[in-house]
């Protein structure tokens, strides 16, 4: 019953996950895309952390779920400031149009 | 005997679910679908939760990501939306 | 008995100290801008001076620390005290007999004449007249230096008076910068007595002479130097200061330009202040210079070519002053001889006739130039004796006592420093040498003194203005009249000469600067040490009286040949400029050997180009690394600024690649592979 489902396969999917928001991060010019794909790869993260706190009969891991969630919940909010800004003096929220702080 | 391991299919048809939702809101080009897509994703990691024994989690996971995090994405994508112009004057009209 | 006059010692400088406050502050407004105020103070300073003296003769001396500046636990305190002994004493009176007398005659000549500035001038006076006396009395070596460096100041207050026309504001500058040329080593010397002694003080067993003589005794050595060498190089260093006060080749030059200031100002600088400080500071630690041979040597040799050097520069001057100037550059010369040959009595012997006999010729010839309207070329003169009989009487004795004729003061004071450069001399082949230019020296002194009496006072006038000379007041007469009187009988204070021939206990100076006050700084202690240390001795052609009587006639026969023959040349009623026919040597002089020149040469050929050059260095090649970093950062910074796009997504994928770069780092060392 407890090892009905390996670590390994919630590793996997973890990285799969993560590979996928990483992938976003990289390729999407839309930074509420870039916003989505952060979540993405928090929740990988969040499956590894949990997948090893039932792995180790360890409750930190589940703990950390926690702060990273509310970590998560607060970047939101500030990135959804930061992206009402961007759209407001560049009328629209494409990033790459922000880099005139650069030099 | 050959026991069903209902738990691994479980497991793996959720994992489909969150790579696919994943996969689709990196991939969709309208990001109000991505979004919803998002909330579809995050919805399975919380059915992982489950599975894995941290139903707290799980029960945080929907409340803060799907009722939190993703109503706000949601905010920011209307905020955003990009009317075409002259759908926005027929809106006017 | 007059012993009491000591406590008041301090107030001989407080008191033009004072009178310079008081001229600075208020000048404006007190009675004759400044000049009672300074006649007062010094006045009272010659008072309490004579007490002193007074007070010395009859057996007493004092030595007293007044101030102490800097109060140190394990080295040296730094301190300010006074010393009165024989020396001192009689230094004491006469500067502030001249300077009481400059005063007076300032009366005449500075405010008579209306001239702007007078408070200015008076607080001068007062200053330089403090800090002289001052210098006087210390009682270390620092002292002296800092009252030294207070005359140096106020010679170019003085000197630059009329600092409006560019020449005296030129003469007050180089004055100031050619003796602080010689201070910087005087400095220099300072602080390598405390350092090597521990303490600065002039007299007594625990002054540095004493404490160096020691040393040489004990055979010390300081910085790897045995004592005897580190004695020397502490003796050139302040020599240095005194070449460049006193005068001395080749530090001579700012002299004669010193001219440019009011002529009472040159009377006191030449006289009795700035000059004769530097012989004053050699006198002064003449117990260390003594055990030094080699510096005595040289001392010896610059004073006796300087006065023959300036002494023949003298014989083509036209300018009155000028002619005074370069005979005062020789006459210190001849006391730079008799302290170089040990004769130390000879050395003060002579500084208190020049001093006299010199203001009483500087003063006289202020009177000639209030009667000429400010003109001062001797050519323009003529028959002036006919016109102003007291102050031609008067300066007549001063040059026939500068000229050394019997039997003015300066014969007597001049004989005894060729006599004793003479005894010397017949052991020190060196010493003769000087004492062979400063006898030529007696020749052409007498040559220029006569030849400047005569164009100025005798023959016909040669102008308009010397037809008809302005009339001089009483405060001019009165101080001529004083000097002249004293330059006649100044001599009889030390007749060594008659002593010597007919055994009359008649040599009062010698007695007086030889007997022992337990300060370590009368005579017969430096004879002893002039024979222990220096190795000096005397000797005599065929017998005492014989080398006396020889030395006698070869100076007083120079001398009235040198008299005789500008009288010749010079006695017409409209005298010929015989000098000219000196040709090329006449240019020579006449350009001062050219020591000017030579002297711009070096600060604007030598230190202006070597500075000019590290300028150069410094901008192209100090600045020029400074500036090649900051261009290469702000050129490399500027290729380097552009890696930041601004663009997110790269940061993210550079990211992305470190964090796979150090996974596959971590990977290979940690040898998952």
């Amino acid at each position: 019953m407890l090892e009905a489902v390996p670590v390994e396969y919630y590793l996997v999917l973890s990285a799969a996950v993560f590979c996928i928001g990483l992938f976003g991060v990289l390729t999407r010019r839309n930074a509420l895309m870039f916003l989505m794909s952060v979540e993405l790869m928090l929740n990988a993260a969040n499956i590894n952390l949990v997948a090893f706190a039932l792995y180790w009969g360890e409750l930190t891991g589940q703990v950390f779920v926690l702060f990273t969630m509310s970590l998560a919940a607060a970047e939101v909010a500030i990135g959804i400031g930061i992206i009402l800004v961007l759209y407001r003096n560049y009328d629209d929220v494409d990033v790459t149009d922000a880099t005139t702080m650069r030099w | 005997m050959a026991v069903v391991p209902y738990e691994l299919l479980a497991f793996l048809l959720f994992a489909l679910v969150t790579v696919g939702a994943s996969l689709g809101v990196v991939l969709v080009r309208d990001v109000w679908h991505a979004a919803l897509l998002l909330g579809v994703a995050l919805l399975s990691v919380a059915i992982h939760y489950v599975m894995l024994r941290a139903e707290f989690l799980a029960v945080m996971q929907v409340l803060v990501y799907v009722g939190g995090v993703l109503v706000l994405i949601t905010f920011a994508v209307m905020f955003t939306r990009r009317v075409p112009i002259e759908e926005r004057e027929g809106v006017a009209e | 008995m007059f012993a009491w006059f000591f406590q008041f010692a301090p107030a001989i400088a407080v008191l033009p100290f004072v009178s310079f406050l008081l001229a600075l502050v208020a000048g404006r407004w007190l009675p004759r801008k400044g000049a009672l105020a300074g006649i007062l103070a010094t006045g009272g300073s010659l008072l309490l001076s004579l007490g002193v003296l007074a007070a010395v003769v009859s057996g007493h001396t004092h030595e007293q620390t007044l101030y102490t500046f800097v109060d140190a636990q394990e080295t040296f305190s730094l301190t300010f005290g006074i010393l009165l002994d024989q020396l001192s004493a009689a230094m004491l009176v006469i500067v502030s007999l001249i300077a009481f007398l400059v005063h007076v005659f300032s009366l005449g000549y500075m405010n008579a004449e209306g001239e702007p500035g007078l408070p200015r001038y008076y607080a001068g006076l007062g200053l330089f007249s403090a800090s002289m006396l001052a210098f006087v009395f210390a009682d270390n070596l620092l002292m002296a230096f800092v009252f030294f460096e207070l005359v140096g100041l106020c010679s170019w207050l003085l000197i630059g008076h009329w600092f409006r026309d560019p020449a005296p504001a030129s003469a007050a500058k180089k004055a100031f910068l050619v003796t602080r040329f010689g201070d910087y080593f005087f400095l220099v010397g300072v602080v390598a007595v405390l350092v090597t002694f521990g303490t600065a003080q002039f007299a007594g067993a625990d002054g540095f002479p004493a404490l160096a003589a020691e040393a040489i005794d004990a055979g010390e050595s300081f910085f790897g130097l045995s004592a005897e060498a580190w004695v020397s190089v502490i003796g050139l260093l302040v020599l240095g200061g005194v070449i460049g006060k006193s005068a001395q080749f080749p530090l001579h030059t700012w002299l004669p330009d010193a001219m440019q200031g009011p002529t009472p100002v040159s009377a006191l600088i030449h006289a009795a202040t700035m000059v004769a400080a530097g012989v004053y500071l050699v006198a002064r630690m003449y117990g260390f210079y003594l055990l030094s041979p080699t510096v005595l040597g040289i001392i010896a040799f610059v004073g006796g070519f300087t006065a023959l050097f300036a002494a023949t520069m003298g014989v083509v001057k036209n300018e009155l002053k000028q002619v005074l100037a370069y005979s005062t550059i020789s006459q210190y010369g001849y006391m730079m001889l008799a302290l170089g040959a040990g004769s130390y009595v000879a050395a003060f012997f002579h500084l208190t006739t020049h001093a006299i006999f010199k203001a009483l010729l500087f003063l006289g010839a202020g009177a000639v130039i209030v009667a000429m309207h400010h003109d001062e070329d001797m050519w323009l003169m003529g028959g002036l004796r006919e016109h102003m009989r007291v102050t031609y009487l008067t300066f007549l004795a001063g040059s026939l006592a500068l000229a050394g004729i019997f039997p003015f003061a300066g014969f007597w004071s001049k004989d005894e420093v060729l006599f004793d450069t003479l005894v010397v001399g017949l052991e020190q082949p060196l010493l003769l040498v000087a004492y062979l230019m400063a006898l030529a020296a007696v020749f052409v002194t007498a040559f220029y003194t006569i030849r400047m009496v005569l164009l100025t006072f005798h023959g016909d006038p040669r102008t308009d203005v010397a037809e008809s000379p302005h009339a001089v007041g009483l405060s001019i007469k009165a101080p001529l009249v004083v000097l002249g009187v004293l330059a006649v009988v100044a001599g009889a204070i030390n007749l060594v000469p008659v002593e010597k021939l007919t055994g009359l206990r008649v040599s009062f100076l010698s007695s007086f600067l030889g007997s022992d006050r337990g300060l370590l700084t009368h005579n017969a202690h430096y004879v002893d040490l002039r024979t222990e240390y220096a190795g000096y001795e005397t000797g005599a052609i065929v017998s005492e009286p014989v080398t006396v009587l020889l030395g006698v006639a070869l100076g007083f026969g120079l001398a009235i040949a040198g008299a005789v023959a500008a009288f010749l040349l010079y006695r017409d009623a409209d005298p010929v400029r015989h000098t000219e026919r000196l040709g090329s040597i006449h240019t020579l002089l006449v350009h001062n050997y050219y020591q000017d020149e030579y002297q711009v040469w070096l600060a604007e050929g030598l230190s202006l180009r070597t500075a000019r050059a590290a300028d150069t260095f410094d901008q192209g090649v100090i600045d020029g690394a400074v500036n090649a970093t900051s261009s290469v950062s702000l050129l490399s910074g500027d290729r380097i600024r552009r890696v930041q796009t601004g663009v997110v997504t790269n940061y993210a994928a550079l990211v992305v690649l470190g964090l796979l770069a150090l996974l596959v780092g971590f990977a290979l060392y940690g040898g998952w592979f």
